[in-house]
């Protein structure tokens, strides 16, 4: 199931001579790299990377929350891929609840990047300036 | 189809119904080969990158909250849940009140539905690897309303997660043999390098959350994953192309291609053609209807093998058909890439079909 067809070096052969530059993927490294799919198991959704230099950040409605300790929570919104978006958290606290809005934009780094067009529920830490006790967490509007 | 080149879009506001099923089944008679595609298209060798062409499968791997890990099924199990269309713990467990709106990321800036500049590139006809297929489904049976547009439910959301999670892709049934499967992105069904396949994937025909019933042909569990080895091991956009093979389901307990129809596919075109969209983009209505864009593709570069068009399609529209020769009163045409990509300057891209990609949706075929 792994091995390796010559056709695509010779297509790739052929194709230098059209144009050199058709064979740059084609030499990416890895083809021979064998694997199988990996053993599937619990998965949580990843950790979009919290950051103030965002590209293009939107207001986004979280869908959910937990607690992860005393003075962090976790906020569930949908992203793209973390390689390529992030998030920042905006809190004010009261004695009486923790209102959250979360912005979403583009990784300064990724801004010029194909981004697969994924959309995948992502989690978001969110720090707090003293315990969340009974407080309710609701949006920030 | 329309053979401007401008870009339009729209969203569906309808869903397919009744009428044009039986309108599909009318107009199949004329669709047996897509207009156009000279029916001995000479394959001409692809512009080949990514070194290993073979795909792997793998079970669709399943798991609730509260299970300990992925759920192994018995061979007996597997065979009752044919008759029962997949796990019913899987199907019931994801109810819509379970879902909020997962609220979308929209891109920066709305970009203008722009005229894709047309480059000199291939403009080689395309093979044929699968005809379109109506809808096998008596009308007798269904009960959907009235159409009132071309939206077809020939393409819907896949649910990565369960139905109605917050994470998903688009994809659309193709007419194999088996009738059960469906072409998306290979990244809506493997992470890609050093990633995991995806779980509980729930493909919904037609999915629209801005009506009362917001799965109006029912809900088809993923049976098997397929995709390219050069996507999982390295990642390669260029090979990012996923199958996903189905249960019977739906409202009919019957498969996916039986009961929606099945665009074709084909192979070996230019990279440069007319094309239709269609999609779940979390930036257009929140995904939460299907959305669709069509003009003209254009070649992207000379180094590598995609497609590029100005649609501006962000998260969730991943895997959605790129069709061509799309007949709006049939609802179907033929898969010539699938999405893949965005970025910041709205521009989306696919990958190139070539035979690799058919054989392995023959591959995925196999897998019933």
């Amino acid at each position: 199931m792994r091995v390796r067809p010559p056709l695509p070096l010779a297509a790739c052969l052929l194709a230098v001579v059209a144009a050199l530059s058709a064979c740059g993927s084609a030499a990416e490294p890895g083809g021979d790299t064998s694997g199988v799919p990996a053993p599937t198991g619990p998965t949580r959704p990843g950790v979009l990377p919290t950051r103030s230099d965002l590209v293009g950040a939107q207001v986004v409605q979280w869908r959910d929350w937990r607690s992860v300790d005393d003075r962090t929570i976790e906020v569930t919104v949908t992203a793209g891929p973390a390689d390529c978006y992030g998030a920042e958290p905006e809190v004010t606290e009261s004695e009486t609840a923790v209102r959250v809005r979360i912005r979403v934009g583009l990784l300064p780094e990724a801004a010029d990047k194909d981004c697969p067009a994924i959309a995948k529920e992502s989690v978001v830490p969110v720090r707090l300036t003293s315990a969340l006790g009974d407080r309710k967490v609701e949006p920030l509007s | 189809m329309d053979s401007s080149s401008e870009i339009r879009y729209r969203r569906s506001l309808r869903r397919l119904g009744v009428a044009a099923l039986a309108a599909a089944v009318a107009t199949i008679a004329a669709l047996t080969a897509p207009a156009g595609a000279p029916a001995a298209a000479n394959p001409t060798p692809a512009r080949i990158s990514g070194s290993d062409l073979s795909t792997s499968s793998a079970p669709a791997p399943v798991r609730l909250p509260g299970d300990k890990g992925v759920r192994n099924y018995t061979p007996a199990q597997l065979s009752s849940f044919e008759r029962t269309g997949g796990d019913p713990e899987v199907l019931a467990h994801w109810t819509p009140e379970r879902m909020k709106a997962a609220k979308p990321l929209d891109a920066p800036g709305d970009a203008q539905w722009v005229e894709d500049t047309a480059r000199a590139v291939a403009s080689k006809t395309a093979a044929v690897a699968a005809k379109p297929v109506a809808a096998r489904l008596s009308p007798s049976v269904t009960n959907a309303p009235t159409p009132v547009t071309n939206f077809s439910i020939t393409n819907g959301k896949l649910f990565i997660g369960g139905y109605e999670s917050g994470s998903w892709c688009s994809a659309s049934a193709i007419n194999t043999a088996s009738k059960r499967v469906l072409i998306t992105a290979g990244h809506c069904v493997h992470d890609g390098q050093g990633g995991t396949w995806l779980q509980n994937l729930v493909f919904v025909p037609g999915y629209n959350a801005f009506n009362s019933d917001h799965d109006p042909v029912g809900r088809f569990q993923a049976y098997w994953l397929r995709t390219f080895n050069e996507w999982i091991d390295n990642s390669n956009l260029n090979r990012d192309v996923g199958f996903v093979t189905t249960y019977s389901g739906g409202d009919w307990n019957s498969t996916v291609v039986n009961t929606i129809g099945g665009h074709g596919l084909v192979y070996n075109g230019g990279t440069e053609f007319d094309t239709s969209i269609f999609g779940y983009p979390s930036n257009r209505d929140g995904g939460n209807v299907m959305w669709a864009c069509w003009g003209t593709a254009t070649d992207n570069s000379i180094l590598d093998n995609k497609s590029k068009i100005t649609c501006n399609f962000g998260g969730g529209s991943s895997g959605g058909p790129w069709t061509w020769n799309y007949d709006n009163a049939s609802g179907l045409g033929s898969v010539r890439s699938v999405m893949s990509t965005v970025n910041s300057a709205g521009v989306n891209k696919g990958p190139y079909f070539d035979q690799a990609v058919v054989d392995a949706m023959n591959a995925a075929n196999a897998d019933w």
